[in-house]
């Protein structure tokens, strides 16, 4: 798609938004009530503008819309995430390069509900840099609220019974993830703890050879990490 | 590792208070993932029934299996075989790009409108933080206000931005704290996110009003540059300031402090803050004050009021 020829020509100018007034269209940029841009144009030629970030020849405006984008991300990461640091710069870059992905604005249903869109793409974004940073520093990250989350979740979901497919990929998972726990264990007894398998086969509750298999599959694995002929 | 107590909602946003004794937070899974990769161990060792509990939460949540499949990573050199077949198993990509359609959804519109999504919803401890968090961004977005910044003379004779409304703080015996922020200033307590606050109203509990918290947050006009003002009590009758910026590459800002005596403000206090180092201020009595932070390179001068009162 050609950005350039999707767009009716508009004019794009940097200024401070007078929000308020309701004289600018680019409300949905906003957020937090600021934006650098103002656009006399409606969502869909913003839309076409992000869009127009991976053609040929990106529309001209391309620059501004992002920077009000970030802008606005980062006030709201400022004030909302103060624990996360230097991960909201992270987040940010995440956020931009996911609004201008074909795939993401395909899902883009209704272009009036873009800003609430972009934001949600800007949180999971936050989100997984959090993730991140507990499991590196083994700490939390303090994102939280007076509000009541689970208030808000129950006021929105109802409970529902999962489907016998769900149960199955359920008893899937959690054989999966028993399994990789394990792993985690029988290394860590091994290599950092140092016990004999007969040790650990105990402590764990496993067989011997149970044991003895696990840890050859990690020998094998770090092997092949090392670049060693197996 | 504290399995029985209240979740924690710094951390897992979804069951802060009224789930089940027992009930698994991100936080305690990741921990006791963590305990059992790092040594040293990072808090005890997990026995089998904190393990059991840490395999429940994690096949449940498709971020605690990402941090899962990490750890191995990094102690094996391998992602787990199972990743992929665990993502698809998992289907949280998909859920989570509609969410944003359904913040402002009751339940009943949710099933009916997305039942696949309102399902998933109902057993995915990562979506479903995800969701709550949305739901909040979308309110605190909603109902933000921007701090109202105009141009004065001060009585030096300078131009300075001062904000509207002034930040009122409660000296106390045990703890300090706000009770009033201008329109638009965040307040945290310890250890809480930002709350949007539109208008500083104070809630009165027996014959004292309630603090808003114990810092400000609040940007020094269309900067991009942040600050945080945090009270703690000195003693009975003093107050200790805490003011920092919050990003590392703004700055240095000079820090005046005056107090506003009748028909003067005399100048009690000077420091210098450079990036998210703060400048304490102890021993600051009650009466009115005046927080300026002057930006030297460009001459501009950010003026916050601030007024000090005991309890009595």
């Amino acid at each position: 798609m050609r950005g350039d020829q999707s767009i009716s020509q508009t004019v794009l100018r940097p200024a401070v938004c007078r929000c308020p007034t309701g004289r600018c269209h680019l409300a949905f940029l906003h957020g937090l009530g600021h934006a650098v841009v103002v656009l006399n144009e409606q969502p869909e030629a913003v839309v076409a503008i992000l869009r127009s970030a991976l053609s040929d020849r990106p529309d001209p405006r391309l620059g501004d819309v992002l920077h009000g984008l970030r802008r606005d991300w980062e006030r709201l990461g400022r004030r909302r995430y103060p624990g996360l640091g230097d991960g909201l710069e992270d987040a940010l870059q995440v956020a931009l390069m996911k609004v201008i992905a074909p795939e993401k604005l395909d899902g883009l249903k209704d272009p009036s509900r873009l800003a609430a869109w972009a934001r949600s793409i800007f949180i999971h974004a936050v989100m997984d840099v959090a993730r991140d940073v507990r499991r590196h520093r083994g700490q939390r990250l303090a994102m939280s609220s007076e509000d009541d989350a689970e208030e808000i979740l129950r006021d929105r979901l109802a409970s529902s019974e999962p489907d016998p497919e769900e149960t199955t990929a359920g008893r899937e998972r959690l054989a999966i993830v028993s399994r990789c726990i394990g792993q985690l264990e029988v290394a860590r007894l091994r290599f950092v703890e140092g016990l004999p398998e007969k040790d650990i086969a105990e402590r764990l509750d496993l067989s011997r050879d149970g044991v003895a298999g696990q840890l050859k599959r990690i020998r094998k694995a770090i092997r092949n990490a090392l670049g060693e002929p197996e | 590792m504290p399995w029985e107590s209240p979740n924690d909602p710094s951390t897992h946003r979804v069951y802060p208070k009224r789930l089940p004794p027992g009930h698994v937070t991100h936080a305690n899974a990741i921990s006791a993932l963590i305990a059992l990769a790092t040594e040293p161990p990072v808090g005890p060792w997990p026995d089998a029934a904190v393990r059991d509990a840490a395999t429940a939460h994690v096949a449940r949540c498709s971020d605690c299996w990402t941090s899962l499949a990490r750890l191995l990573e990094q102690a094996t050199g391998q992602r787990p075989a199972d990743d992929a077949r665990m993502r698809a198993l998992f289907g949280c990509e998909t859920i989570q790009d509609v969410l944003y359609e359904l913040v402002g959804l009751d339940a009943a519109a949710i099933a009916r409108t997305a039942p696949a999504a309102a399902r998933h919803l109902g057993w995915c401890h990562a979506c479903r933080s995800r969701f709550a968090e949305l739901v909040l961004v979308e309110r605190d977005v909603r109902d933000a206000a921007e701090p109202r910044w105009t141009e004065v003379l001060t009585k030096a004779g300078e131009r300075a931005h001062e904000v509207a409304g002034r930040v009122v703080v409660r000296i106390g015996r045990a703890v300090a704290g706000l009770l009033e922020v201008p329109e638009g200033f965040g307040v945290f307590g310890p250890g809480l996110a930002a709350a949007a606050v539109r208008t500083a109203a104070l809630e009165a509990v027996g014959d004292a009003p309630r603090p808003l918290g114990q810092s400000t947050r609040f940007e020094l006009g269309e900067t991009g540059v942040w600050a945080e003002l945090g009270v703690e009590s000195a003693d009975d009758a003093h107050v200790t300031l805490a003011l920092r910026l919050s990003t590392h590459e703004a700055g240095p800002f000079s820090v005046h402090i005056h107090e506003v005596r009748s028909d003067e403000e005399v100048l009690v206090a000077r420091h210098t803050l450079r990036g998210e180092e703060p400048v304490v201020v102890r021993g600051l009595w009650p009466g009115s004050f005046i927080v300026e932070l002057h930006e030297p390179r460009d001459g501009q001068c950010y003026r916050v009021r601030l007024d000090v009162g005991s309890r009595n």
